[in-house]
């Protein structure tokens, strides 16, 4: 499985440029490694979201491939559907077998909060098909609301920050691990500027056979509150910060795949966005150093669950 | 998403109704917006442009501003807007001082900077205002603004919602996102604070409006705001909030449908879905305001009606009204009427659902214990599927809207056969039109309510004496006047289905065509 950038540009381009997404949005590039790492005809289903109002739009539709919408809720089970009829015809003879991959795209929204009923019926019935969260920790794309994603202490429209209240009041769903409890053949964490990482797991996710669910951290230059050129920056800084550890369970065994050299404190990647910037003030002080203790507690138990402890 | 926006304003001494149909001033600050828009512009009308971003193909009525250059000469780059008020202020002859006035209070802000932006801010107002006056553009003269007699707000019809429902004694608000309706829940997030005041953002339709069942049933005035989507979501919900008679209120700021629709476009089309949404037998109180100011008072009124029958309301707002930011006349709290559910305070053994009429509603804590049952069931709320149980409370059930008959209503030349009837936000341009056939000597009359379920009976019996009514109303089927000929009156739909809000021009000329000829009532097939 070798992943070379000189082949990667030679391939054919899935999500054409000149969609409508923000500048500085990590969607697109999550996107496009995917599908590039995937190679191979693809059939793609959306939840309504930033991802398919932005490159869905006439006349400028950026999908060179099948691409079903669905509602809000209902990607996976979408896509559930799909995978059976094409198997049914196969099994009937009324399609050839090919090779070819289902995938899932959806938010955080999507994913965590309402669409979590469907997801986690689809891979229970063991649909084979890769599920891919776009995680930007809130709903982008009706302006800023918390989502089941969204951190402690974050600001959000539905979470204001002022004197009283400092932002969201409660930590987030640890969606990887509620998947991972499912025991489908992959489930993976990782984020956008590791792409070696994200797309290598791509492949095996492809190659699971089964239902296979990758968590991808996708900073949102808008509702984080930077600036749109410190994408990757801040995406190095989660996983730097073990706020957002790239680990993967492969058939049930748990892997980490990144261990920084140097843990950075939490203090860096609250520094890094106008979300968390009434957190620095003195009276927030025991907001991050709850902020800090969680993502301590879930780090020392991950490498626990990865036998790296 | 990155997509032309566009923001749109209607200036008048009289009450403003609807968006108007003709563009007097065109601001296009990209050649799309200019080719999208030069269409919309009145005969005499201006079309202002970046000519630093862009160029035309130079039109009589065209005048290119160097907008950013402009505001970079005033030593401000951000003050380009400035530069086009400015040209707008001319061209419209607004009295010089009124906008550099608007600019020193504006930014007064006791900042460092505070003279200097004034500074540049006029100073941009003047260039616009010169560049204007020298290619000798004018689109007529405003009236002077007159100043009313009763203090006024400036609010959108989402905060309008919000407002009313906080005045009417709002406990409870849980919500989830969904445009166009998302504003009330973040309002709700920001002001919905203090004792016994709640509200949150759920993680799916499906949990707010079983969330606001839980509130309502425990005693509070609780409500969510949704769009068609989530009100599809909801109607499950719903239905157990009319078979469990708990107070609930449902706002659906309508976008076109079905399904995801059109988002960001307006149409009146969840009006038999608002009135069914559950499955079984069932029909739901709507009301549905015609304009911001109605938006409040629809609220109010919504909150009322839940408390008073016990049972789910839902107001059918539109997203035109979601973002429009209206002066309208200060609500006067002192003089709106705050209703609460009747409250049981009885012996232990109470018969809940007793009855053919509304009961005393038990709280949890209080005496009078039952189950608040979404299954048949018989006074103590316990499951039945006899007969004659659920004859008796599917008529009680029923029999509660007649609380509800207290709906107000407008009528004008009400002698005239013919009457114009809208209902929500084809309001204001149906008004408009109707104002004009009037002015022309046109004999046709003129009803409107915003209780569209149920209507008030007087209404319903003058509208059936009617030859003909003529419902304008934007969706395909006609569904109003399909309601109001269920209720036998001779209705007939004037329908559109773009996304856009009727113009006052084409509704004069098919209220003019229909009216003609009125006998027999078309139905669409």
């Amino acid at each position: 499985m070798t992943l070379a950038l000189k082949d990667i540009s030679a391939q054919e381009e899935l999500l054409a440029p000149g969609h409508g997404l923000c500048p500085g949005c990590a969607h697109p590039v999550v996107v496009r490694e995917v599908l590039h790492a995937l190679n191979k005809p693809a059939v793609v289903s959306m939840a309504t979201g930033c991802l398919e109002v932005s490159t869905t739009r006439f006349p400028r539709t950026a999908w060179r491939t099948s691409m079903i919408h669905s509602a809000f809720e209902n990607s996976a089970t979408t896509i559930g559907g799909v995978e059976a009829a094409y198997k049914a015809l196969v099994r009937r003879g009324a399609m050839e077998e090919q090779d070819i991959a289902f995938v899932v795209f959806a938010g955080d929204g999507a994913t965590y909060d309402i669409g979590f009923q469907w997801l986690s019926g689809a891979l229970e019935r063991g649909h084979r098909f890769i599920y891919i969260c776009l995680n930007n920790e809130g709903y982008m794309n009706t302006g800023i609301q918390r989502s089941g994603a969204t951190i402690l202490g974050a600001w959000t429209t539905t979470t204001p920050a002022g004197k009283v209240v400092p932002g969201k009041t409660e930590w987030r769903k640890d969606m990887t691990r509620i998947i991972a409890a499912h025991d489908i053949p992959f489930v993976a964490q990782t984020t956008v500027h590791s792409w070696k990482d994200l797309m290598t797991k791509v492949r095996q996710a492809d190659a699971a056979g089964g239902p296979t669910f990758i968590n991808v951290l996708s900073p949102c230059a808008r509702g984080w509150r930077y600036e749109p050129q410190d994408t990757m920056s801040i995406s190095r800084l989660a996983v730097d910060t073990c706020m957002w550890p790239l680990y993967e369970v492969d058939n049930g065994e748990w892997k980490l795949n990144y261990k920084p050299r140097e843990k950075k404190p939490v203090t860096e990647w609250l520094k890094s966005q106008g979300r968390f910037s009434h957190l620095l003030r003195p009276e927030n002080l025991p907001v991050v150093e709850e902020i800090q203790r969680r993502v301590d507690r879930e780090w020392e138990n991950l490498l626990q669950r990865c036998g790296k402890s | 998403m990155g997509g032309p926006t566009l923001a749109q304003s209607r200036i008048s001494t009289e009450p403003v109704l609807s968006a108007g149909d003709d563009l007097d001033v065109l601001v296009a600050f990209s050649r799309e917006a200019y080719d999208a828009h030069r269409s919309e512009v009145r005969k005499g009308g201006v079309i202002l442009y970046d000519s630093g971003g862009f160029q035309v193909d130079d039109d009589d009525n065209t005048l290119g501003l160097p907008i950013d250059e402009l505001a970079k000469s005033t030593g401000n780059p951000r003050a380009a807007n400035m530069v086009l008020l400015g040209a707008i202020a001319h061209l419209v002859n607004m009295p010089e001082e009124y906008l550099p006035d608007f600019v020193m209070k504006r930014f007064n802000r006791g900042r460092a900077g505070d003279v200097a932006v004034i500074k540049a801010n006029i100073m941009a107002l003047s260039l616009g205002r010169e560049q204007a006056r020298s290619r000798g553009f004018s689109i007529g003269e405003l009236e002077l603004p007159q100043k009313p007699e009763f203090e006024q707000i400036m609010v959108k019809g989402n905060d309008a919602i919000s407002l009313g429902a906080v005045a009417a004694g709002l406990d409870t608000f849980i919500g989830y996102p969904i445009s166009p309706a998302t504003a009330i829940l973040v309002f709700m997030e920001r002001n919905l604070i203090g004792p016994g005041k709640f509200a949150y953002q759920a993680s799916s339709e499906l949990e707010a409006i079983n969330a606001v069942l839980g509130a309502g049933y425990a005693g509070k005035k609780a409500m969510t705001a949704t769009s068609g989507p989530g009100l599809s979501l909801m109607s499950e919900g719903l239905g157990m909030g009319w078979m469990m008679e708990i107070p609930v209120v449902v706002v659906d700021v309508q976008r076109g449908g079905p399904a995801t629709g059109l988002p960001t476009k307006t149409e009146q089309s969840d009006l038999l879905a608002a009135l069914n949404p559950a499955h079984g037998d069932a029909r739901f109180p709507i009301i549905a305001p015609g304009t911001v100011e109605e938006c409040f008072y629809a609220t109010v009124k919504a909150i009322n009606w839940a408390e008073r029958y016990q049972g789910p309301v839902i107001v059918l707002s539109e997203q035109v009204f979601a973002e429009r930011n209206q002066n309208i006349p200060k609500p006067d709290l002192d003089k709106l009427v705050i209703e609460r559910r009747k409250v049981y305070s009885g012996e232990r053994g109470y018969r809940r659902y007793e009855g053919a009429d509304l009961s005393p509603m038990p709280l949890p804590g209080g005496p009078g214990s039952y189950v608040a049952n979404a299954s048949e069931h018989d006074p103590m709320g316990d499951t039945t599927h006899l007969a004659h149980r659920h004859v008796e409370m599917t008529e009680r059930r029923f029999n509660k809207l007649k609380l509800l008959e207290d709906g107000t209503y407008e009528g004008e030349h009400q002698e005239e056969p013919i009457a114009l009837m809208p209902w929500g936000a084809s309001k204001g341009p149906a008004r408009e039109a109707y104002n004009i056939m009037r002015e022309r000597g046109q004999r046709v009359g003129w009803y409107y309510t915003m209780y569209l379920h149920p209507l008030p009976p007087k209404l319903l019996e003058e509208l059936r004496q009617k030859e003909l009514v003529l419902v304008p109303e934007l969706n395909y089927q006609g569904q109003f006047a399909s309601i109001l000929r269920s209720q036998g009156v001779r209705a007939e739909a004037i329908t559109q289905y773009n996304g856009l809000p009727f113009k006052v021009r084409d509704l004069v000329a098919r209220v003019t065509e229909r009216a003609k000829s009125p006998k027999g009532v078309m139905v669409r097939a």
